[in-house]
């Protein structure tokens, strides 16, 4: 196949907004179906082409209705795959939030209360910064979002965004720290207080953040290692 | 005759009992081994292939790799240690579930 016939199929699928990670593999597949037609029913490019856009209508047509979250039109089958990944990356969330929440009030039952505070302070720390680190770390690596905003270059990129909107909201947490720790041990040592209720629930949802933008971070970096030789054929903005 | 509804709960076991055999696979391909071992009968859409390669690898169960072949990318697949114990776990529970189907349509 010629160079201007696979650039036809490449822009054939970025006009369907496919997620560079996916679009790689589907170009793949479309090469090769194409490839396979043209050979057994021995015909030219253009038909083989045509015939392959058919067999792919269901799932790259987008919906009727625009009832999603989503500010780009996305296709059936950019949906179901979204889908699926969230519900993953969910589940992974609430295990490691879990383990990481009864690590850090496990405190309670080795440590008096000033011991309690600083095991607390020090997991609240690691938990607050484990995003921030990694986000500045590789800094260059997030920014080619901004630098290739014509596309989405993996599903995960949806999510870097929220590093930097939940940090200023957690950062109280461990800039009140003593008030927080002292609330929260009165509250595992049995003094139940709506303020101790609302104090954990802050507690447990960043940790919840933190976790959950680890693991989007790490698959947005393991998708981008595997996107950056394809940003070649991309346009910069 | 073909139904392919009947191999709608049994995709994910094919694909992984393809990527014991095979080690690593990409996505045309896993398509057609399959159609060529069944010779024809399981035609497996890419609508249902690519969402369920795709939540197996945010599982942890299959990994990828990308490889440049003759100037283009391709993105191949291969079996995480878990997918290989968890393929292992599902062959051994789908030659059950076919031995007590067999012993029921054979009476």
């Amino acid at each position: 196949m010629s160079e201007s016939q696979i650039r036809q199929i490449r822009n054939y699928l970025l006009s369907k907004n496919l997620p560079i990670d996916l679009l790689i593999e589907i170009e793949d597949h479309f090469t090769m179906q194409i490839g396979e037609i043209m050979q057994n029913e021995n015909i030219n490019f253009d038909t083989a082409f045509y015939k392959v856009k058919i067999l792919w209508e269901n799932e790259l047509s987008f919906p009727k209705y625009r009832i999603q979250f989503n500010l780009n039109d996305v296709t059936h089958f950019v949906r179901k795959i979204n889908r699926n990944i969230f519900k993953e990356t969910l589940k992974k969330t609430f295990l490691y939030s879990t383990i990481i929440g009864l690590l850090s009030f496990s405190g309670i039952f080795f440590f008096p209360e000033n011991g309690f505070r600083t095991f607390t302070f020090i997991v609240f720390l690691v938990v607050f910064l484990a995003p921030l680190y990694r986000y500045v770390f590789r800094w260059n690596d997030f920014q080619l979002v901004r630098k290739y905003d014509r596309y989405v270059l993996t599903y995960y990129q949806n999510f870097i965004l929220i590093v930097a909107g939940g940090s200023g909201a957690f950062a109280q947490i461990l800039f009140r720290h003593n008030e927080v720790s002292q609330v929260l041990y009165k509250l595992l040592t049995g003094n139940f207080s709506g303020e101790g209720l609302f104090v954990l629930l802050g507690s447990l949802m960043m940790i919840v953040w933190s976790v959950f933008n680890v693991i989007c971070q790490r698959k947005y970096l393991d998708q981008i290692s595997k996107v950056k030789p394809y940003l070649s054929y991309l346009k910069e903005s | 005759m073909k139904n392919n509804s009947l191999y709608k709960g049994t995709l994910q076991n094919i694909i992984l009992k393809l990527l014991s055999k095979e080690v690593k696979m990409y996505g045309y391909q896993i398509t057609q081994r399959a159609k060529e071992l069944t010779e024809g009968e399981l035609e497996m859409t890419e609508g249902a292939l690519y969402p369920l390669l795709h939540k197996l690898e945010a599982d942890g169960i299959i990994r990828s790799e990308i490889q440049e072949i003759n100037g283009r990318n391709r993105k191949y697949y291969l079996l995480t240690e878990k997918g290989k114990k968890q393929q292992t776990t599902q062959e051994n529970e789908m030659r059950s579930y076919l031995f007590n189907l067999k012993t029921i349509f054979d009476i």
